[in-house]
């Protein structure tokens, strides 16, 4: 028998996540020698600069060929290194709105901080599982982690109750998970995913039941993470019940992670069954969650509330990518207008490489979209209106352009970039999964998809309609400024428009990134 | 490389707005207006070189991993609409920086006018759909900001919003077509498209992509049932109005049906839908001009009966109706300018622009009514102006084309309702012996020079052409080859066709006209009585408005009222659909190779994870469930001690023994309220139900042979690879090293967050202090 043999090597593809444990450790300990009034600006600094590392880190990796890491339980690719990446982004950008969101509530300690390190790093790991139970570890490291952050400002009833709803629904949605793992690893005897396939195939002649009760209880365990309708009804609640900065990195990097894993899990396990099952799973799913998360935000005056829909609604419009990821059928269907820089593979092969980018740069302009509205949400609420339910109303951005012209452009961009307005990328990232959607002949559910983002325009529009063309309502307290918030949006804005109007550099990444599961 | 300058000029100077603004003080919209001046000049100068067949493009890779080029290509068409953006650009700027001249945001009001433009011209330059989709999307939405300029007022908001509403929903409809059209052809070029034609015609997704671009370009050149946003943009300021309303964005959806004819026209659905939408659009809009006073409105309904004409036109999509199209467009850019921009300075000089209160004007405004006067004859199709030279074409066309008489007498009527409207606002304010304005006579005088240049200009540019027809004729001829092919070309204008059939139908729709005019009391109050615009399309769009937002917040009361016992429920109830969708169609038959036979100590044990599972559920004590739930897993501990995993029932001891103890002791902190437990049969029911499923599977699970053992990995590697006897060891130090070091880990942070919780715990118990 061989034994395994770990070398040092193994732990470099590791760097993101350990450097982000590494410094969650230091916060920690930190934290134990500081008085209570000591200053804790460092706190975010350094959470800053240990997600830019990781980041960077990740980047570096970026064009290298797949590799096993720890002896198969993961791999590292460009995949897994470019959802890194976007973690790492979503947890800079949230720590950098965190800042002033603290030091207004007198709740900075540093294991708010540590909290949202060990969440990116069980997303950045997540990304990278390539086994159901190192997969499951990992959901729950970052699930925990943001448990424990959604109730992290322990003061009036909200915070608990988010924080008690998220557990007890996280809590079954991962012992379904769990469970259908075991199912799957009792159908093919691995837990393995490259392994996976050619069992699956045998155990679908011979097992079909467990292989189909495996393959629906994985899905609805993610369908829970990701927010699918209807397994959504944790999110509004959760969303708005958290600390404002959490809810931006709950809605970015959690949903990220999650379809990472997702992805990744089913595009081995549709090698083994009919895809044909998966398609129709997913089909419905997207068509759920696209037209009822729109729907459901357009009543919405809590903009709060509005954008925990709008990612529900998102969500529907990833799945739409994922659901593309398992067309079959003639090579003729596929006529591949945007896949015209993928190449090598079969026409079928290529469709799915374009789904899969369409996926990960929806995921990426979906966080600096996010992650922007929920900053400039949490600069305009006041502690005191929360218990009132009012902190978050439309009323409250009345009148922003002539208050903070600034902010209400950004704002302005985020909100159209979540409706997939030119020329931001929000309307780059609907193109590309859209476009995916239509060479994979899913007409139907494009169709769907973009006339229910049409919907979208109406509540997103009415945020810009209230910070544009109403008043200052009287006795607006003035509004703090403070640099990290603006950096925070500055970055982000940028982000928004400029990548909307010269996606190039991202997108050699993504090329990358899409090809990786296509041999 | 200069048709890139070109495209880039007007969103240059859109961004120079503000500042320039600033800098020029009152003079800036004569600065500003340079830019489009400028262009104009270019684009004419650009006409001798189109006239000998040459057409510059200019093709950069933008995005060519998704086959989106920036491609620009200046052809007849295109021309046709840039001299006409420009030129009335100029005008328009030039005006509303008298219109508008103490407007505190007049700079961002330039920008957003420009950038409008800058959109505007993109549409028509565009050479791949995609580039123009994102072109139209910039109009769509600066267009949303113009209508809302003034927004302090309510209706200023609401008729901004129902604009952006209409027009962004079809510009989604018109992307999806958009894209499954480049996904027939395989390219997104626009000349590519033109040149793949046939494979559009024959594919089986043809009717799918017409209708979904007709649903941008029905909804952005508001044609029936669409068009309810049109007049509610009149409340945008009489410059936007003038340029957007009237001589361009409308126009877009014209402009994109124009440019895709070629691609998507000569086909029975297209024949079918555009002449019915665009003839009902061209007869009730007129209809409806005559139900208004409002000078404004009633010509944003004339308009929309002329874009009916148009989109009718091009349904009929003979080189005649294609030259008329071309032709009528131009004209009524022309006059309808013009117009609008009259009933700018009316309403600027008189304070009103309601037709009842106004008369004789052309004593104080005499510049400002000989424009209008011109412009109006241009209207009522009227020779010598230009307008008569397209409306008898139009009425040629007609007879000719595949419509025939019925079609013609349908444009009579209209014509006629357009004529009764050009009265009403181009000539009865003006006429009339007596004064009467919201202002005294004294204070009523003529408007500004920057005020009264653009509509003369305008209207002489009518007359004008309507006496040279020729002058034109390359420009239009060029045009209407781009949209209707070879067969198109040979366009000859001339201002007296001779007696004709048109000629009676010219005389027939004046008649028409006069008497609706003459009658103009009693249509007045026929029409209002009739109020036709609360039925119908109106009524529509406010009910379905009203309607989603009804549907969706019942969807939220009932789906989403934050009731934690209400998501489990429905969550369940899915799962267990999924589940027993995959049991009825896989896992039917009964279970093989389980053993049958329970031993007697195994159902004390079952007995009593039973009853401890009811009672944690019934109990109404917190203590009662937490222990019962210990009970239930110390249970569980003795199955496994049953089935030969000792050391897996000692964990499980170790962990219901803490659980229970934290438990407890979170409880008994917690403010717990009693509550009333009804017991409601399906609340048990489902739960039970989704149990049995999976209860199911797992004996179908267990009926699976198991694969590997991983004892057996230990017992023969510790001593070879470990270096130990004692197995337990080896396994914890040695095999699993990393698991033991984790555990080690997550103990000592947990332990640290433990201790920080309980310090931030005293530390607010002192602050309080």
């Amino acid at each position: 028998m061989n034994l395994p043999n770990l070398s040092l090597a193994d732990f470099l593809p590791l760097l993101p996540a350990i450097i982000m444990v590494v410094g969650a450790s230091i916060l920690l300990l930190s934290e134990v020698f500081l008085s209570t009034t000591a200053s804790r600006a460092y706190q975010a600094v350094l959470t800053v600069v240990t997600a830019v590392a990781a980041g960077a880190m990740a980047l570096t990796t970026m064009f290298e060929p797949p590799q096993e890491v720890m002896l198969g339980f993961g791999v590292m690719d460009p995949f897994s290194s470019f959802l890194t990446f976007v973690v790492c982004v979503g947890l800079a950008l949230a720590t950098l709105s965190s800042v002033s969101f603290l030091r207004k509530r007198g709740a900075e300690r540093g294991e708010f901080y540590a909290l949202m390190l060990f969440a990116s790093a069980g997303m950045s790991l997540l990304a990278m599982s390539n086994e159901l139970i190192t997969l499951f570890v990992n959901i729950e490291v970052l699930s925990l982690s943001t448990y424990a952050l959604t109730s992290y400002l322990r003061r009036g009833t909200r915070p608990s109750e988010a924080g008690f709803k998220y557990f007890i629904l996280g809590a079954f949605s991962s012992a379904v998970l769990l469970y259908g793992a075991a199912l799957l690893y009792g159908a093919t005897g691995t837990t393995h995913l490259t392994a996976m396939a050619g069992p699956l195939s045998t155990a679908m002649s011979s097992q079909p039941g467990l292989v189909y009760a495996g393959i629906i209880l994985v899905i609805t365990g993610f369908a829970f993470k990701v927010a699918a309708v209807p397994f959504h009804m944790w999110t509004p609640d959760v969303y708005e019940g958290a600390p404002t900065p959490v809810t931006a990195l709950m809605s970015v990097g959690v949903k990220a992670a999650a379809f990472a894993a997702m992805v990744r899990v089913f595009f081995m396990v549709g090698k083994g069954v009919d895809p044909q099952i998966l398609l129709s799973l997913f089909s419905v799913l997207a068509f759920l969650t696209m037209v009822a998360g729109n729907l459901l935000a357009i009543p919405q005056r809590n903009v709060k509330r509005m954008l925990a829909y709008s990612s529900i609604a998102h969500a529907g419009y990833l799945l739409v990518g994922v659901a593309a990821l398992f067309v079959t059928g003639p090579g003729e269907q596929f006529r591949l207008l945007g896949a015209s820089a993928l190449t090598g593979g079969t026409p079928l092969d290529l469709a799915r490489a374009e789904a899969l980018r369409g996926i990960l740069y929806y995921l990426l302009a979906y966080t600096f979209s996010a992650v922007g509205a929920f900053t400039i949400v949490s600069v305009l609420e006041r502690r005191e209106d929360e218990e009132k339910g009012t902190a978050w109303d439309l009323e409250r951005f009345s009148g922003l352009a002539q208050r903070k012209p600034g902010w209400a452009f950004a704002m302005a961009a985020f909100m159209l970039s979540l409706g997939g307005i030119p020329p931001t990328i929000g309307f780059m990232s609907k193109l590309l999964i859209f476009q995916a959607a239509v060479d994979a002949g899913l007409i139907g559910l494009t169709i769907v998809g973009v006339l229910s983002s049409a919907v979208g325009i109406y509540y997103y529009l009415r945020v810009v309609v209230y910070m544009f063309m109403r008043p200052v309502p009287e006795g607006a307290q003035a509004l703090e400024k403070s640099w990290s918030t603006e950096l925070a949006l500055v970055l982000s804005t940028a982000a928004v428009v400029i990548l909307g109007i010269i996606p190039g550099p991202v997108m050699g990444w993504l090329e990358q990134a899409s090809s990786i599961f296509g041999q | 490389m200069a048709l890139c300058i070109a495209f880039f000029v007007p969103f240059i100077a859109a961004a120079l707005a503000v500042l320039f603004t600033r800098l020029f003080k009152s003079w800036a919209g004569w600065v500003l207006a340079l830019f489009p001046a400028g262009l104009a000049v270019w684009f004419g100068a650009q006409v001798p070189a189109g006239v000998r067949g040459e057409v510059p493009s200019l093709t950069l890779p933008w995005m060519p991993d998704l086959g989106i080029d920036f491609a620009l290509r200046l052809d007849g068409l295109s021309l046709l609409m840039a001299l006409l953006i420009t030129g009335l650009g100029t005008l328009v700027v030039i005006y509303a920086g008298r219109y508008l001249v103490h407007h505190e945001v007049l700079g961002r009001f330039y920008g957003w006018l420009l950038l409008f433009m800058g959109g505007m011209l993109g549409i028509v330059l565009a050479d791949n759909t995609l580039l123009l989709f994102i072109c139209w999307e910039v109009t769509t939405f600066s267009s949303f900001i113009l209508i809302g300029f003034e927004h302090k007022e309510d209706a200023a908001r609401e008729s901004a919003q129902r604009a952006l509403l209409i027009t962004a929903l079809g510009g989604q409809s018109l992307l999806v077509g958009l894209l499954l059209l480049g996904d027939v052809v395989g390219t997104l070029s626009i000349s590519g498209t033109i040149a793949a034609a046939d494979t559009v015609r024959d594919s089986p997704r043809y009717l799918a992509i017409l209708l979904l671009v007709l649903g941008g370009a029905f909804t952005k050149s508001a044609q029936m049932p669409f068009h309810t946003w049109l007049p509610g943009a009149m409340t945008a300021p009489t410059p936007v109005s003038a340029y957007l309303h009237s001589a361009t964005m409308v126009k877009a959806g014209v402009f994109l049906l124009a440019r895709l004819s070629p691609v998507l026209g000569g086909t029975p659905p297209w024949e079918t839908i555009l002449t019915i939408v665009g003839t009902m659009t061209m007869v009730l809009g007129a209809l409806l001009a005559l139900g208004h006073t409002d000078l404004k409105l009633v010509l944003a309904y004339a308009t929309v009966s002329v874009l009916g004409a148009l989109v009718m036109l091009l349904g009929q999509g003979t080189a005649a109706s294609i030259q008329a199209m071309v032709t009528f467009l131009t004209a009524h850019a022309l006059y309808k300018g013009t117009l609008f921009l009259v009933a700018g300075s009316v309403d600027h000089e008189t304070g009103t622009r309601d037709v009842a209160h106004l008369s004789g004007l052309r004593k104080r405004l005499p510049m400002t009514a000989a424009a209008s006067a011109a412009a109006s004859l241009s209207m009522m199709g009227l020779p010598p102006l230009f307008g008569f030279v397209g409306k008898e074409l139009i009425y040629e066309a007609c007879l000719e084309g595949p419509g025939g008489w019925p079609l013609a007498a349908a444009a009579t009527v209209g014509f006629g309702g357009m004529v009764a409207a050009a009265l009403r606002v181009g000539v009865q304010p003006f006429a009339g012996k007596t004064f009467r304005a919201e202002k005294p006579e004294s204070k009523v005088h003529e408007a500004p020079p920057s005020m009264w240049v653009g509509p003369a200009l305008l209207a002489a540019a009518g007359l004008v052409l309507g006496l040279v027809p020729w002058a034109i004729q390359p420009l239009l001829a060029m045009a209407s080859v781009d949209i209707g092919g070879s067969q198109a070309g040979g366009l000859e204008l001339t201002l007296w066709h001779g007696v004709t059939p048109a000629l009676g139908l010219s005389a027939g729709s004046l008649v028409l006209g006069g008497s609706l005019f003459a009658l103009r009391q009693p249509v007045l109050k026929g029409l209002r009585a009739l109020n036709l615009s609360s039925h119908g399309p109106e009524r529509f769009y406010q009910a379905s408005l009203s309607g989603l937002i009804k549907l969706s917040s019942s969807m939220t009361r009932v789906l989403q009222n934050g009731s934690l016992h209400q998501y489990i429920v429905v969550t369940l109830a899915t799962f267990g659909g999924l589940l027993a969708l995959a049991v009825v169609l896989r896992l039917g038959e009964w279970p093989r190779g389980v053993s049958k036979y329970v031993l007697s100590h195994e159902v004390v044990v079952l007995v009593g994870i039973l009853v401890s599972a009811v009672l944690a559920v019934v109990s109404r004590s917190a203590l009662t469930s937490i222990l019962a739930l210990g009970a239930l897993g110390l249970a569980e501990a003795l199955l496994y001690v049953f089935f030969g995993a000792p050391d897996l029932a000692m964990t499980q001891v170790v962990v219901q023994t803490l659980t229970v103890i934290l438990f407890a002791l979170v409880f008994s902190r917690f403010p717990v309220q009693p509550h009333e437990h009804r017991f409601r049969w399906w609340t048990a029911a489902l739960p039970l139900a989704v149990g049995g499923l999976i209860t199911w599977i797992i004996l179908h699970v267990a009926s699976t042979p198991s694969h590997t053992r991983l004892a057996d990995f230990y017992a023969t590697q510790s001593v070879p690879a470990g270096k130990g006897l004692n197995i337990v060891n080896v396994i914890l130090v040695d095999f699993r090293a990393f698991d033991t070091l984790g555990e080690a880990t997550v103990l000592a942070t947990s332990g640290l967050g433990v201790f920080l919780l309980f310090r931030t715990r005293s530390q607010r118990k002192k602050r309080q202090v």
